[in-house]
């Protein structure tokens, strides 16, 4: 399945949610927002948010060090 | 806020440029000049913060941090040389020593401290925002409830390789911190393991600074109500707006603010990735008499008015704070460090 992920094309296994595709990245547990086609959601929305092929999502990793 | 006293025609001298900015001007000089904050960390970040706003003029800036100044710092924290490692200066002893020089009309407040739950209510006492200059999410969860809590803005830094991302944050304007994330982990990629260039912090301060500014110059119309995020190396920039809050959100929404409340905290933590467990004892340390103790059977023993290094036989070092906390370096191994601890500090 093809997504655009932070501006670039990357094909997956099909992915069902917007969970599936996290957990396929293997960020599950990480700091991170992910804002598909433009709206944010919040991690306890990753499992309700379809995904389709094409779809835009960012994935926002928040950073730690300073 | 503060009173400044700086008659208007030293005022023009020092900050002319910043002056004949418009949108500060003279109204928002004075502004500066009687705000105070709160920099929270003295590495990177915090020193790139502390140079701006001295140098803007903001009249009172506390700034804690927990550390001493080493030899891997210098290539980013740009206010420390190598004479701050000779001296083993604690860093916002050596920060302090050089903000002075630069601009002798703010009044500085170097506190040597580690920032919990215990402190951070006197920490925040009279500040009207604070910076984070920290490492880690605990203390920025602890930040960003406090200062809800409170009613003072935050602004959030972070910068890890050539990563990086900033946001203000104001309560009862726009969301939280936790509003975006909950999990605090940042699975092991922190600058101690997978590195940072001075860049990305310098440019990840300078949003925060300029936030800083156009606050306490009031210039809400003009702040930005978004989290910026970056790779400076890869090329890539991106702006995450800011929606609604989180309505879950249990800090700026349900006002539980959770790491306020109190809670049986281990005293003894892993530094990540540095090879260092810190304990945090509890009673004050008097380090002359602990330097005569453990002299005749340390390997090495250096004493400075604001800590005492011991190298052990062991291999291990122990670095001494008045406040009681001790830092086991040369381990990351938390029993290995009680039992350390346990034989040459005892209880
Ligand atoms: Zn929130």
């Amino acid at each position: 399945m093809e997504l655009i992920i932070n501006g670039q094309t990357q094909v997956l296994e099909p992915a069902d949610t917007m969970e599936d595709v996290i957990k396929q990245l293997g960020l599950l547990g990480k700091p991170l927002v992910a804002e598909a086609n433009g709206v944010v959601l919040t991690a306890e929305q990753w499992a309700t948010t379809s995904v389709v092929p094409g779809m835009r999502i960012e994935l926002v990793h928040f950073v730690g060090g300073g | 806020m503060e009173e400044m006293q700086m008659d208007s025609e030293q005022m023009k001298q020092r900050y002319s440029r910043q002056m004949l900015f418009s949108p500060i001007g003279e109204a928002g000089q004075r502004k500066l000049m009687n705000s105070a904050v709160l920099i929270v960390g003295m590495g990177a970040l915090g020193t790139v913060l502390a140079n701006h706003l001295v140098r803007a003029g903001v009249g009172h800036i506390r700034m804690v941090d927990r550390d001493y100044v080493e030899k891997s710092n210098l290539q980013r924290q740009l206010l420390y040389d190598e004479q701050d490692v000779v001296h083993m200066y604690p860093k916002v002893i050596a920060a302090e020593k050089k903000l002075r020089i630069v601009n002798s009309t703010v009044k500085l407040e170097p506190v040597v401290a580690d920032v919990t739950l215990a402190n951070i209510a006197e920490l925040l006492e009279g500040m009207d925002l604070v910076l984070d200059g920290t490492d880690n999410f605990q203390t920025r969860f602890l930040l960003n409830d406090a200062c809800y809590k409170a009613g003072i803005p935050f602004t959030y830094g972070g910068a890890v390789s050539s990563r990086g991302m900033s946001a203000l944050f104001v309560p009862g304007r726009t969301p939280c911190l936790r509003c975006f994330i909950q999990a605090g982990d940042s699975g092991g990629e922190t600058c101690d393991t997978i590195g940072v260039i001075a860049p990305v912090v310098d440019i990840v301060a300078s949003y925060q600074a300029v936030e800083a500014m156009k606050l306490l110059v009031g210039a809400e119309d003009q702040r930005r109500s978004s989290l910026v995020t970056f790779d400076i190396w890869h090329n890539r920039f991106y702006e995450l707006k800011f929606g609604e809050p989180h309505p879950g959100c249990p800090c700026c929404q349900l006002k539980q603010y959770p790491a306020l409340e109190w809670r049986e905290r281990d005293a003894a933590v892993s530094l990540c990735g540095r090879e260092t467990v810190q304990i945090r004892g509890n009673a004050p340390l008097e380090l002359a008499v602990w330097k005569e103790r453990l002299s005749p059977i340390a390997r090495e023993v250096t004493l400075n008015p604001f800590l005492l290094r011991v190298e052990l036989s062991e291999g291990e070092r122990l670095v001494m704070f008045p406040d009681g906390r001790v830092l086991v370096q040369g381990t990351e191994d938390i029993v290995r460090a009680k039992t350390l601890y346990a034989r040459y500090i005892g209880q």
